[in-house]
């Protein structure tokens, strides 16, 4: 077969038909590169095979849009694929699978990167405060007291919080996620990846940056 | 009633777009934490990548792209893995070769520019859907950039049966999207 590609005059169309896939994927040798693509030049069949070639292509590789993946992957609402079609896709495709497990929110959170959300938010949150309303002394009390019982038992709690802060939002999927869960990368001695607010509401909300 | 920004997103969308520089910040932090198991794979673009998104993702805010239909942290976030997924699959196919560049006698344009809107990928994907394991397995390994003595070995058939194999499953595809396509 290589001797009958080293010339093009010889290359049948059948051959040609044949190896279009692999001119399209960059693989062929130099040789046969040269052969086949000199081929097309003077055979207009062979070139309707190579439209009907790349067709083909972009059937086979097709995957689901980038932007449907990332948003099934996060649990939102698409206006893209509907979720059965992008499900069904999934089963058959490894490739998409590999990089819905790239797109999920449960990787492994950097604490560097979480440390800096925490300071940055607080950081927002100290010049929000500025304009904010004074709040019951009583439900400071409260509060204080609570989040103090809170870090002396060591135990992670929350609640939703009805407040105008940066909760998490309830009907975001991830906001009900325990904390536990979201800090289960993390050692004992660094759930001080957990801070407070809510006092605005004047009820507790612990909020954990590893919960996305 | 659609979802809209909660007043805390609404506020950090204006400042951000106002240029606030700790709200850009928060911004590039949030999207450093959706980098993280990609940094291996882009480790050679994630500067650039950087940069791109952010501008984008401001373009986006200002056209009020974003609806409240999640917080804003999960919708800088969903963007990072969409744009990174589109740098991986751009990576992946760098050795593919674009029938443009063969200089050859066409009249028409190429079918992979009419395969890019959304509908035809749809089209696409029913297609895919429909066909045989056999065929999706094959071009799978032509994807991968696998060439025909490799996919022979490998799969354990002559190298002829494997050509006419991966042909037959291209001419069963381009029908059966023709089919699909004039049912619509």
């Amino acid at each position: 077969m290589t001797n009958e590609l080293q010339n093009a005059d010889r290359l049948s169309c059948q051959d040609a038909a044949e190896l279009l896939p692999w001119l399209l994927n960059g693989s062929l040798e130099a040789g046969e590169w040269q052969d086949l693509v000199a081929h097309l030049a003077e055979c207009e069949s062979c070139r309707r095979e190579l439209e009907e070639t790349e067709a083909a292509w972009g059937v086979f590789t097709q995957h689901i849009p980038s932007l449907d993946l990332a948003e099934y992957a996060q649990g939102m609402a698409s206006d893209g694929m509907d979720r059965e079609r992008i499900e069904r896709h999934l089963a058959s495709c490894p490739s998409c699978r590999r990089e819905l497990e790239l797109a999920t929110p449960e990787e492994v959170v950097d604490l560097e990167t979480a440390r800096e959300e925490r300071r940055l938010v607080e950081r927002l949150r100290g010049t929000e405060r500025a304009t904010e309303k004074p709040v019951r002394s009583w439900r400071r009390l409260a509060a204080a007291a609570s989040f103090v019982a809170t870090l002396s038992s060591g135990a992670l709690v929350w609640s939703v919080v009805q407040s105008t802060s940066l909760a998490p939002n309830p009907a975001d999927s991830t906001a009900s996620m325990p904390l536990a869960e979201g800090v289960a990368q993390q050692t004992a001695s660094e759930s001080t990846g957990i801070f407070v607010e809510g006092f605005e509401s004047g009820t507790l909300t612990a909020w954990s940056t590893v919960s996305q | 009633m659609p979802p809209s920004p909660t007043t805390d997103d609404a506020a950090l969308v204006s400042r951000l777009l106002a240029g606030d520089r700790d709200v850009v910040e928060l911004t590039r932090v949030w999207m450093r934490g959706a980098f993280t198991l990609y940094r291996t794979r882009l480790a050679a673009d994630l500067e650039d990548l950087e940069q791109e998104i952010l501008l984008e993702l401001t373009g986006a805010l200002r056209e009020g792209r974003f609806r409240g239909q999640s917080r804003l942290r999960t919708y800088v976030r969903t963007y990072v893995h969409h744009k990174c997924i589109d740098r991986l699959r751009a990576l992946a196919r760098r050795e593919w070769v674009d029938v443009a560049d063969l200089d050859l006698p066409s009249a028409a344009p190429s079918p992979l520019d009419r395969l890019a809107s959304s509908e035809t990928a749809a089209l696409a994907l029913r297609v895919l859907e429909e066909m045989p394991e056999s065929c999706r397995e094959l071009w799978q390994m032509l994807e991968q950039g696998m060439r025909y003595r490799e996919m022979s070995e490998r799969l354990g058939v002559a190298e002829g049966t494997l050509r006419a194999r991966v042909l037959r499953c291209r001419r069963q595809a381009v029908e059966l999207r023709a089919k699909l396509s004039a049912k619509r």
